[in-house]
């Protein structure tokens, strides 16, 4: 059934959530403190854990994967619903901090896969 | 057109699907044929919607009663929840595969995006 | 001149990451629109950006093997950017960067609204 596939995902997401503002509430700050992150660690593991138990079918999969494929149609439309007009003397900002973010992120490729380059031939195999 | 608005109204949130479907096919007409799929239909997606809540003001197109549906299906709650769906898709057994250079990229990765975007915020400000 | 507060600044850190992260973060912690806004366009600057840049100079960084797109898919992280960027540079590089992009969103939703926000706040 796929509404089990939707119900584990509430139940992670719910969980997730709750546990970020218990944190929030523990380090005396009132926001949601990781609570996507933590919510999508569930259900990384959850679904796993059921899967090797085998209570696990196809059919929930494609619940998950609903809503999965919806994420960039729903960024869409919150895009569209933003305050851009106050966030126009931000413009400038937003390149220069994207370009800055993309060029460093390109250059440290060399110097990161300097790590472990052994293990190239592995991952050749593997695939 | 009364009778037209009143059903919209009713149903803003089925009427923002259909809208958000109409914007990702222009996106993927757009990616296909202007800019010869150099640019991803996504990003030319988002932007289009930022572009269109340039004809609202704080709550951006959403704040025209015709597409309030947009904040709904964009609002906090279906855009975490998609996004905690997206974790289906990250298989936590294949992390091994990525090996040590994998693990190091992301931590280095997300470290060195915020990083960037963070201290040009100070440096250059929003406003 | 800059701004200053750490919820703010967290949340443009966030988008820098990926377009997801930004206004995750940025609810998260309760900052405006506005700045979410901003959030979204640093994310969108960084795909459009990665899926330009990354063909132009694969051979620079020698991203040429699985290996260093496993790597560059961990640091970059947009995936859609990551997916666009490599099949622009060797379509057969696509599935080992993505393999680590998609773990990049939920690390980031992870870290930025919480060790990275409070260090941020600590340091202000």
């Amino acid at each position: 059934m796929k509404i089990y596939g939707v119900a584990l995902l509430s139940a992670c997401f719910l969980i997730g959530k709750l546990t970020g503002r218990f944190l929030g509430q523990l380090l005396n700050i009132n926001s949601d403190v990781g609570g996507v992150g933590f919510a999508m660690f569930l259900l990384m593991t959850s679904s796993l854990y059921l899967r090797k138990k085998g209570w696990w079918g196809e059919e929930s999969d494609s619940g998950i994967w609903f809503w999965s494929a919806m994420y960039i149609p729903i960024i869409v439309a919150m895009a569209a619903s933003l305050n851009v007009k106050a966030a126009m003397t931000g413009g400038a900002l937003a390149l220069l901090a994207g370009l800055c973010a993309t060029v460093a992120g390109l250059l440290l490729v060399p110097v990161i896969s300097k790590i472990g380059n052994h293990s190239e031939k592995n991952q050749d195999g593997d695939n | 057109m009364e009778i037209t608005n009143q059903i919209i109204d009713k149903n803003g949130l089925i009427f923002a699907f259909l809208l958000v479907g109409g914007i990702m096919l222009f996106a993927k007409l757009f990616s296909k044929k202007i800019t010869n799929n150099r640019i991803p239909d996504v990003a030319i997606a988002i932007l289009f919607g930022l572009g269109l809540a340039f004809f609202g003001e704080k709550k951006g197109l959403a704040d025209i009663p015709l597409f309030s549906g947009l904040a709904i299906l964009g609002g906090s709650m279906f855009r975490d929840f998609s996004v905690v769906a997206t974790a289906m898709g990250a298989d936590l057994n294949k992390i091994r595969q990525a090996g040590l250079a994998g693990v190091i990229s992301l931590f280095v990765g997300v470290t060195i995006s915020f990083i960037v975007g963070s201290y040009h915020s100070i440096k250059y400000g929003i406003f | 001149m800059g701004y200053s507060d750490a919820e703010s600044l967290t949340t443009i850190g966030a988008g820098a990451c990926t377009y997801i992260v930004g206004p995750i973060t940025g609810s998260a912690l309760g900052v405006s629109s506005n700045v979410i806004a901003i959030s979204v366009a640093t994310g969108v600057v960084k795909t459009i950006l990665t899926t330009i840049l990354t063909p132009l100079i694969a051979k620079l960084i020698k991203l040429d093997n699985p290996h260093s797109a496993v790597v560059f898919g961990g640091l970059i992280g947009t995936t859609s950017g990551v997916v666009a960027g490599l099949a622009a540079t060797d379509v057969k590089l696509v599935p080992y960067g993505a393999l680590t992009a998609t773990f990049y969103t939920g690390l980031g939703c992870l870290l930025c609204p919480s060790i990275f926000y409070l260090l941020l706040k600590f340091i202000i």
